[in-house]
């Protein structure tokens, strides 16, 4: 009977739906995108990560305090043009920096610093859509999958929880928004699908302990 | 003499309302946040009511929040759905056009907003209407647009009418951003239906009256009036 019941426990357990409170994570950035003007050139972007909140967290820790940080997308072919546009094969690096501030009239800026975190865009969608009703807005969203692969702090994360992060941004093509050389104003975040659980260090006989427990 | 405190009092006024550099840009919050309606999303139904909450992730020094001691938060409530219908058939998007419809933007050094699950709740949405009312605004316009994979966006105008950055201006609001369902992969606590992470626009105008600016008017139409 006690097997029963414990074997049940265990069901319950495993079935029961999380009721997902906890603070979602996301690099939160605020960009500036070129936009290829045809088949087979690349998109890139520049971004500088937003501080967040305590509602809207990191998936892994940042120091704002001391560092600033940036996120860049280069090499981002586009593959198929149209109101939507399918894009592959970029590179995005999360840079860590405290010697100089992100200036978009020098990119080198967005650059400098430590890539913490290096990783590839596999596909990227970027659809335009205008509404054929009032107010006729041009609407511009971007739909992205990231797998993280290098950078210094990749090993932050478990690797089941460094692939297949969400890219999603929207676009603005509003002058007084997009800076000289670029196209479009991004607002966007690159975050997990789910949400990553930091890592503690233990000695295995620690480890066997807990198991015993 | 008195006529003489009046005309200074307007020249003042009139200073305190000329654009300020251009180049600043008009941006003044980016946040992320969390939106729900009545009935769940997608479909939108004609009727149905759209609410929203956020915290400021990122505050243009106008705001004159450190963020590290206070929090920016954002309620949006009573926008009623005319209904979704498919704008652009060849992209496929969804398009819903809403009605009604009132911003509000507090600063708050409790910095204690929580989402919880299934708003409203214990927490949604007071935990995000405590504090100072910075803006409250009421929309004269408001959509959002979602494409077949999820993702898409939102933007709306509105007017100001109250809160202690501006009390009221006409069409003088903008906040748009990118709206995102859980098919899209955006994380999304229980119970709401869309993130949204977005950015609160305010016409260079009016964005002049910074604190000091306003104080600094408030001090000298006390002193003429003295």
């Amino acid at each position: 009977m006690k097997k029963l019941l414990l074997g049940l426990g265990c069901v319950l357990l495993i079935a029961m739906p999380q009721l997902a409170s906890a603070a979602p994570q996301a690099f939160d950035f605020l960009g500036q995108a070129a936009i290829p003007t045809s088949v087979g050139g690349a998109l890139t972007m520049y971004s500088t990560v937003q501080e967040g909140s305590s509602t809207v967290v990191p998936p892994i820790p940042l120091d704002f305090d001391n560092y600033d940080y940036t996120i860049v997308v280069t090499d981002l072919v586009l593959d198929t043009d149209g109101t939507v546009q399918y894009y592959s094969n970029g590179t995005i690096v999360l840079y860590e920096d405290n010697s100089t501030v992100a200036d978009y009239s020098d990119l080198s800026t967005f650059t400098d610093g430590t890539a913490i975190l290096i990783g590839t865009i596999s596909t990227l969608t970027r659809s335009v859509s205008t509404m054929l009703i009032p107010p006729y807005t041009v609407t511009i969203s971007v739909n992205g999958t990231v797998d993280w692969t290098g950078g210094t702090r990749l090993d932050d994360m478990a690797p089941p929880d460094q692939l297949d992060w969400s890219f999603l941004a929207a676009g603005n093509t509003d002058p007084a928004d997009v800076m000289p050389g670029f196209d479009e104003q991004w607002d966007g975040k690159v975050e997990p699908k789910e949400e990553i659980v930091g890592t503690d260090d233990a000695s295995f006989g620690n480890m066997k302990a807990s198991f015993r427990r | 003499m008195q006529s003489m405190r009046l005309i200074l009092v307007t020249l003042l006024v009139a200073v305190a309302f000329v654009p300020s550099v251009q180049a600043e840009g008009v941006q003044i919050a980016d946040y992320l946040g969390f939106a729900w309606e009545t009935g769940g999303f997608l479909p939108s139904e004609a009727g149905d009511v759209f609410s929203f909450v956020g915290v400021t992730t990122d505050a243009d020094p106008l705001l004159g929040v450190d963020l590290s001691q206070e929090e920016v938060t954002f309620y949006v409530y009573d926008l009623v759905s005319q209904g979704e219908l498919v704008d652009n058939p060849a992209a496929g998007w969804t398009t819903i056009l809403y009605s009604g419809g009132t911003l509000e933007m507090y600063r708050d050094a409790a910095m204690n907003a929580d989402y919880g699950t299934y708003p409203p709740n214990g927490t949604v949405p007071s935990t995000f209407t405590d504090g100072t009312l910075l803006l409250k605004g009421t929309f004269t316009s408001f959509y959002v647009q979602i494409d077949p994979t999820g993702a898409g966006t939102y933007g709306g105008n509105a007017d100001g009418v109250d809160g202690e950055l501006i009390t009221t201006c006409t069409g003088c609001i903008y906040t748009w951003g990118g709206a995102f369902t859980q098919d899209a992969g955006a994380q999304i606590p229980d119970g709401y239906d869309l993130q949204l992470d977005g950015v609160l626009e305010i016409d260079p105008a009016v964005r002049t009256q910074s604190e000091s600016a306003w104080g600094a008017w408030k001090a000298s139409y006390n002193s003429s009036n003295r």
